[in-house]
């Protein structure tokens, strides 16, 4: 840290480096889209790079670069549900929820295909806490941090997205 | 029976996130409610169903296609101006263009009083003669500088030849295109005083 903010780049390099694959799996779940997760890792690393001489050290580096990335994360899912809203185009494309090329996207099983529907149909930010505390194993403290938000209001939404997972795939067997 | 529990502690009795008494009391109440019990099975199956997720993480070249365009965006950021800095100096200009549109609109729109003629004005003094425009070619295209000395015209100083070709101008029988132009670029106002200044100043 202090090696970067003393104007070196391979110190950032390192910092980002360290932590770049497990915040990768972190938006890579939230945004559920390759190319999507790629272009955020991008924003959150230049984001972090602008903002670096105001991070508190409250938390560790890795906390504040994964807060950077799971709100950047969010915003583009945000962003991305108003565009699909707002465009016919959307109608007919749809994310691949996992990455993949077309042929194994076919590939996949009608389960995986509905879990995954089920998961993208969830609001940006249930789905954020839903994934991090179901896949991440992460505390709701730790999630609230996170998302700058309220341990309560993270229960709530963990709560809304399961509920709203259980109606959507109810008719599996 | 008794009452049905909210739907969350259905969900935090599956994923083991209740204490043992909450979880034996819930226990007796799904024996005993079907409704109940269906969702404590439907919650199961759901976390089941979601299951584990492997997510690939990029390849080596990935990343270093991502860091070689991140270093590449932070040079551009470490070589500009510093954000208080262009908002200065964005103020700055835009308080000069304020400025000059100010002084601009002054010039074109104010008729000064006792202003001399056209033989009095600033630059080389322009060659009149019969069928000669009042204003040089480079002046006619020069629109701000002809409408700011067609304000100031003092038509007493003008000869019967100027104040002819200016009346036919202004009456509309013109022919200069760039004299249109010139007559254009005048405010309904301007236009009307300097119809009033041509009748009074009736051509001996």
């Amino acid at each position: 840290m202090e090696a970067f903010l003393s104007g070196s780049d391979a110190a950032f390099d390192e910092l980002v480096g360290n932590n770049r694959e497990r915040i990768y799996r972190t938006v890579m779940r939230i945004v559920r889209n390759h190319d999507d997760a790629l272009d955020v890792m991008q924003e959150s690393f230049v984001k972090a790079f602008v903002k670096i001489r105001s991070f508190k050290r409250a938390s560790s580096f890795a906390t504040w670069l994964t807060s950077i990335a799971v709100r950047e994360a969010i915003n583009r899912v945000k962003r991305d549900r108003f565009r699909r809203a707002v465009s016919l185009r959307s109608l007919t494309t749809r994310p691949a929820p996992v990455r993949g090329n077309p042929e194994a996207h076919l590939e996949r099983s009608v389960i995986e295909e509905r879990v995954a529907s089920a998961i993208e149909s969830l609001p940006a930010v249930q789905r954020a806490v839903f994934t991090m505390r179901f896949y991440e194993n992460l505390k709701t403290r730790e999630i609230a941090e996170l998302i700058g938000s309220s341990e309560a209001a993270v229960k709530a939404s963990y709560f809304h997205a399961v509920r709203k997972l259980r109606r959507s795939l109810s008719d599996l067997r | 029976m008794g009452k049905c529990p909210p739907e969350e502690i259905l969900l935090k009795f599956v994923e083991n996130d209740l204490d043992e008494s909450e979880a034996n009391l819930l226990t007796e109440h799904t024996d005993t409610c079907d409704r109940c019990r269906g969702l404590l099975k439907e919650y199961k199956k759901t976390l089941v169903l979601l299951g584990p997720e492997k997510i690939e993480v990029p390849s080596s070249a990935e990343w270093e296609r991502i860091m070689a365009r991140v270093r590449a965006r932070m040079e551009v950021r470490s070589r500009e101006w510093p954000l208080w800095l262009k908002g200065i100096l964005g103020g700055a200009a835009a308080a000069c263009v304020l400025l000059l549109l100010w002084q601009a609109d002054l010039k074109i729109l104010r008729r000064p009083e006792g202003v001399s003629g056209l033989a009095e004005r600033s630059g080389p003094s322009l060659p009149y003669g019969e069928g000669d425009s009042l204003l040089s070619d480079e002046d006619m295209f020069d629109e701000p500088l002809i409408i700011s000395e067609m304000a100031s015209l003092n038509l007493a100083s003008m000869n019967y030849e100027e104040l002819s070709e200016l009346d036919e101008l202004v009456s509309g029988a013109g022919t200069l295109e760039s004299w249109d132009l010139l007559v254009f670029d005048l405010s309904e106002d301007e236009e009307t005083e300097l119809v009033k200044q041509l009748e009074n100043s009736s051509p001996i």
